[in-house]
C-alpha cells in the first residue's frame, strides 16, 4: 500500500472502478460491442488521454497497458514492463499480467485467446498518444477492424466521480500550499529554475507525482514559459501554471506574483481578467456550450478595448480538461460540447494586456447547476512579494 | 531503464551557448549538407511531432536546431535553415531562446504548407527529399505531410542521420558530463540524506532536488521502497528500508546521463562485478549481445533474470536510449565514438546491489565520461 492510498482510499478508488467498468459496459451494449481493449501509451501527458489508466486506476511506468473489459467477464490488465507488477499487484482492482514492452502485443494476443475473446466485436481506445504501430497492429491481431471507443471512454471520464473528486481534491490543495510556500521563498536574486525547483519539490513533499509546470519572471512577459537562468528583479512580474497530479488527477492553478508593490495599473488590469474569469464561471451551468462560455469570458475583456487580444498569439485557450481520461470541455472557438455537472478543469483567461504584458488569472472548477464553482479554497489575487 | 514519463520536461529551459555555440551547429549542418548530397537529396525535413515541452523523441531535431520541443525543420543546400512550430505564435518568442535557427516560423494551423512555400521560395518545385521523424506522428499527420508535399518524392533519412550522430562530438561528451556531474550529485546528496537517516522517498526527493537545481531539464529517479524492486515517487511511503538502491538520470541540454547506486555501500558488489565486466568487453564493433553475456556470466543464476528485466544498458546521448541496448540476443555491433551506459541491478540471491557506469567506446578500449559542472 503506498501513502497516497489510505484503506479509505483504496475502497472509493475500487468502488469508483467498478462504477466506471459497468458504464462503460452500458455503452458497450448500446453500441453492439462485446469486448473493450482500453490502450494507454506511457506518455501520461494531459494533453493525450490513457484510456488504461482511466479504467485500471493505475498510472503505468512502461510505454504500453492494455485493459481488455469484455462485456460479459471480469476485465484483465496487461502492463510493462514486468518488474512493474508488484507495483500494480499492491493495489489490485483485477487480474493482471505483466510483460515485457517487447512482448506486449504478444501478451495481450494470448489473453485474448485464453479468454476466448478473438471474434468478438471489438472496440478500441487508443488514446491520443498511443503509437502509429501500435494502433496498426489492433486489425491483425484482432481479426477485424475494430471500432473506435475514444469517445465512449473520454464521455464517461468527463464526468468526475468520487475516485477522481478525492484526487483532485487533494492536488488542488497541493496546489495551493505550494503556491503559498512560493510567496514564502520565492525572492529576488534568484534564477527561475531554482525557484521551480523549490516550489516543485515542496510539492512532492505534499504528495504530488507529477506537475506540470510553467514559471518564468519578467518586468513584460511576452507568454508563460518554462524556467530559464534568469535571475528574478524587484518589480518582476512571476507567472506560474501550477499543475500538481495525484493518482494522475492534474489540477492547476494560474497565478501572477509581483516582486514588490504591484502598480495601480497592474492591480486594475489582473481585476479585469479576474471579472472575466468569474464571468465565465457563472456561465458555465450544465447544457451550456462552451463557445458562450468562451463569449461570457471575451466580454468584459473586449468591452475594456482589449477585443483583439481575446485572440491568438495573444492566448490560446480560455480553459481545458487536465484529466488523463478525457479531452473535453476545451474553451476555444470550434469547440461545440457543452457543459456537464461534475465536469472538472481549469477555467483561465490568461493572456497578453498591452500595459502590462501577459497576466494568468485561473483556477480548477467544477460545474454545478448554480454554475463553475473552484476548487480551491481562495481564488487567485494578485500576489505580491515583498 | 524505462522511468515514469511525466508530463512536461519543466526544469532549467536555456541554451547554453558555452557549450553547444553556433559553429557546431554549423559544422552538424555541413556534415548533413553533404550526406544529403551524397544521396542525391535536396534538403531534408525533421520533424518532432510533440508539444512544446512533451519533449518526446527529440533527438534529430536537437541535433540540428538545439530545440528539444516540438517543431519541423527545414534544411536545404543553399537556404539558411527554417523552424515551424506547430502552435499559433504565443510560444514563438521563447522558441527562439532556444535555438540557432534565425528563421522561426509559426505553423498556424498548416505548419508543412509553411514547409512546402519555403521550398518553392528556394527554387525547389520537384525533386527528392529527405524526411526524419514521420514515424512518431500520427497516421492523421503523417498523411497530411505526404499530401503538403505531394510534389517530391519523400525519403525516410532516418538511419542515415542516427548514424552521422552516432559518434559524439567533444561538445557533446562535455554537455553529457554536465548532466553526469548532475546525477552524480543528485545521487551523493540522496546518500547522504539516507545515511543520516531520511526514508527512502525522502532520499529520492533529495536527488531530485539536487539535480534540478543543478539545472536538469528532466529528470528521472526511481528508488526501492520495500524490497529490491524500484518505484517512481508516488507520495511520501514513511520508513526506511535498507540497502537503499536508487537511480536517478537527468539530461542538460538534450543529452542524458544516469548513475545507480546501492546504500550502505556493499564490501564487494555483484552489480559492480557486472559492469565491469562488461566494460572489459566494450570496443568499437563489440556486439551488443557479447557485451551482455560477459555481464551475465558474472551473475548468479537467480539474479539472471531482474537484472535483463531492468536492463544492462544501451547507447545513450540525446535520449536516454538511443537505440542499442545491451541485451544478450542483440546482434548490433557498437558503433566507435558511442556513448554507452552499463548497469546491473542483481537481486534474488542475497543482498541486492546495483551500479552503472558511462563509457565512450573506441577501438582499443572504453573511456570513462568524466563529471563536469555547468559554469
Amino acid at each position: 500500500m503506498t501513502a497516497n492510498l489510505t484503506a479509505a482510499d483504496a475502497a472509493v478508488r475500487r468502488t469508483s472502478l467498478v462504477r466506471r467498468h459497468a458504464a462503460i459496459r452500458r455503452g458497450m451494449q448500446r453500441d453492439g460491442i462485446e469486448l473493450l481493449i482500453a490502450y494507454g501509451s506511457g506518455r501520461h501527458a494531459f494533453t493525450g488521454t490513457n484510456p488504461a489508466w482511466y479504467l485500471a486506476g493505475f498510472k503505468q511506468i512502461g510505454p504500453d497497458a492494455a485493459v481488455i473489459l469484455p462485456l460479459d467477464a471480469d476485465p484483465v490488465l496487461v502492463l510493462t514492463p514486468r518488474w512493474d507488477h508488484a507495483r500494480y499487484r499492491e493495489r489490485a482492482t483485477m487480474e493482471s499480467v505483466a510483460a515485457t514492452p517487447e512482448a506486449f502485443l504478444d501478451t495481450v494476443a494470448g489473453e485474448l485467446r485464453k479468454r476466448a475473446l478473438i471474434g468478438r466485436r471489438t472496440a478500441v481506445a487508443g488514446g491520443q498518444q498511443q503509437p502509429r504501430e501500435i494502433h496498426a497492429a489492433w486489425p491483425a491481431l484482432l481479426g477485424q477492424s475494430p471500432q473506435d471507443a475514444e469517445k465512449l471512454i473520454s464521455d464517461t471520464a468527463k464526468i468526475r466521480d468520487e475516485w477522481s473528486l478525492n484526487c483532485v481534491r487533494r492536488a488542488a490543495d497541493i496546489a495551493e500550499r505550494g503556491y503559498t510556500n512560493l510567496l514564502e521563498t520565492a525572492r529576488p536574486g534568484m534564477p527561475e529554475h531554482l525557484i521551480a525547483a523549490e516550489l516543485e519539490i515542496f510539492m512532492r513533499e505534499l504528495g504530488a507525482e507529477d506537475n506540470f509546470q510553467l514559471l518564468s519572471a519578467s518586468q513584460r512577459n511576452h507568454a508563460g514559459h518554462f524556467p530559464t537562468h534568469r535571475i528574478v528583479a524587484q518589480g518582476d512580474i512571476m507567472l506560474a501554471e501550477i499543475t500538481p497530479a495525484v493518482e494522475g488527477e492534474f489540477v492547476q492553478i494560474c497565478r501572477t506574483t509581483v516582486f514588490g508593490r504591484p502598480s495601480a495599473l497592474q492591480m486594475e488590469k489582473f481585476a479585469l481578467l479576474d471579472t472575466a474569469l468569474q464571468a465565465g464561471m457563472r456561465a458555465a451551468t450544465p447544457g451550456t456550450p462552451v463557445s458562450d462560455i468562451v463569449a461570457a469570458i471575451n466580454e468584459p475583456i473586449a468591452a475594456a478595448g482589449y477585443e483583439r487580444y481575446t485572440k491568438p498569439p495573444y492566448m490560446r485557450t480560455r480553459g481545458h480538461s487536465m484529466g488523463l481520461g478525457s479531452m473535453e470541455p476545451e474553451l476555444a472557438p470550434g469547440h461545440e460540447h457543452s457543459m456537464e455537472t461534475n465536469m472538472v478543469f481549469v477555467m483561465h483567461p490568461n493572456q497578453f494586456i498591452p500595459e502590462t504584458g501577459y497576466l494568468m488569472c485561473g483556477e480548477p472548477v467544477i460545474v454545478t447547476a448554480d454554475g463553475a464553482r473552484a476548487l480551491t479554497r481562495r481564488m487567485g489575487a494578485l500576489g505580491s512579494i515583498i | 531503464m524505462i522511468s515514469m514519463e511525466p508530463v512536461l520536461k519543466r526544469g532549467y529551459t536555456a541554451w547554453d551557448e558555452h557549450v553547444l555555440p553556433l559553429d557546431e551547429y554549423a559544422e552538424r549542418i555541413g556534415t548533413v549538407r553533404a550526406a544529403l548530397s551524397e544521396s542525391g537529396l535536396d534538403g531534408l525535413v525533421v520533424i518532432n511531432y510533440s508539444l512544446l515541452g512533451a519533449m518526446f523523441e527529440y533527438a534529430d531535431l536537437a541535433w540540428l536546431a538545439g530545440l528539444q520541443s516540438g517543431g519541423a525543420l527545414l534544411l536545404t543546400h543553399e537556404s539558411d535553415p527554417m523552424l515551424v512550430s506547430f502552435g499559433g505564435g504565443r510560444e514563438l518568442s521563447f522558441m527562439r531562446t532556444q535555438t540557432w535557427i534565425g528563421h522561426v516560423a509559426a505553423g498556424r494551423g498548416d505548419p508543412f504548407g509553411v514547409l512546402r512555400d519555403r521550398l518553392l521560395a528556394a527554387g525547389i518545385s520537384t525533386g527528392a527529399i529527405g524526411s526524419v521523424g514521420t514515424g512518431g506522428m500520427s497516421a492523421n499527420a503523417a498523411a497530411r505531410l505526404a499530401d503538403t508535399l505531394s510534389a517530391y518524392e519523400l525519403r525516410p533519412f532516418d538511419a542515415e542521420l542516427r548514424a552521422l550522430r552516432a559518434r559524439k562530438r567533444p561538445r557533446e561528451l562535455l554537455a553529457v558530463g554536465i548532466a553526469k556531474g548532475i546525477v552524480d550529485d543528485a545521487v551523493a546528496s540522496a546518500e547522504r540524506a539516507f545515511a543520516d537517516g531520511a526514508d527512502n522517498a525522502a532520499a529520492m526527493l533529495e536527488a531530485e532536488r539536487v539535480a534540478r537545481a543543478g539545472k536538469a531539464r528532466d529528470v528521472r529517479v526511481l528508488a526501492s521502497m520495500n524490497g529490491a524492486d524500484l518505484r517512481p515517487f508516488e507520495g511520501r511511503l514513511a520508513g526506511r528500508h535498507e540497502p537503499l538502491l536508487l537511480w536517478v538520470a537527468a539530461q542538460y541540454q538534450g543529452y542524458w546521463a544516469e548513475a545507480a547506486s546501492t546504500w550502505p555501500r556493499p564490501g564487494s558488489s555483484v552489480a559492480r562485478e557486472s559492469v565491469e565486466a562488461m566494460r572489459s568487453v566494450l570496443r568499437t564493433g563489440a556486439s551488443a549481445g557479447d557485451v551482455a553475456a560477459a555481464a551475465v556470466a558474472m551473475l548468479p543464476d537467480a539474479a539472471v533474470d531482474t537484472a535483463l528485466d531492468y536492463g544492462l544498458g544501451y547507447t545513450t546521448g540525446l535520449a536516454l536510449n538511443e537505440g542499442i541496448r545491451i541485451r544478450p540476443d542483440s546482434d548490433f555491433r557498437l558503433p566507435g565514438g558511442a556513448l554507452v551506459t552499463l548497469r546491473t541491478l542483481a537481486a534474488g540471491h542475497g543482498e541486492p546491489s546495483f551500479a552503472n557506469a558511462l563509457f565512450q567506446v573506441e577501438d582499443d578500449e572504453a573511456h570513462a565520461i568524466d563529471a563536469q559542472r555547468p559554469a
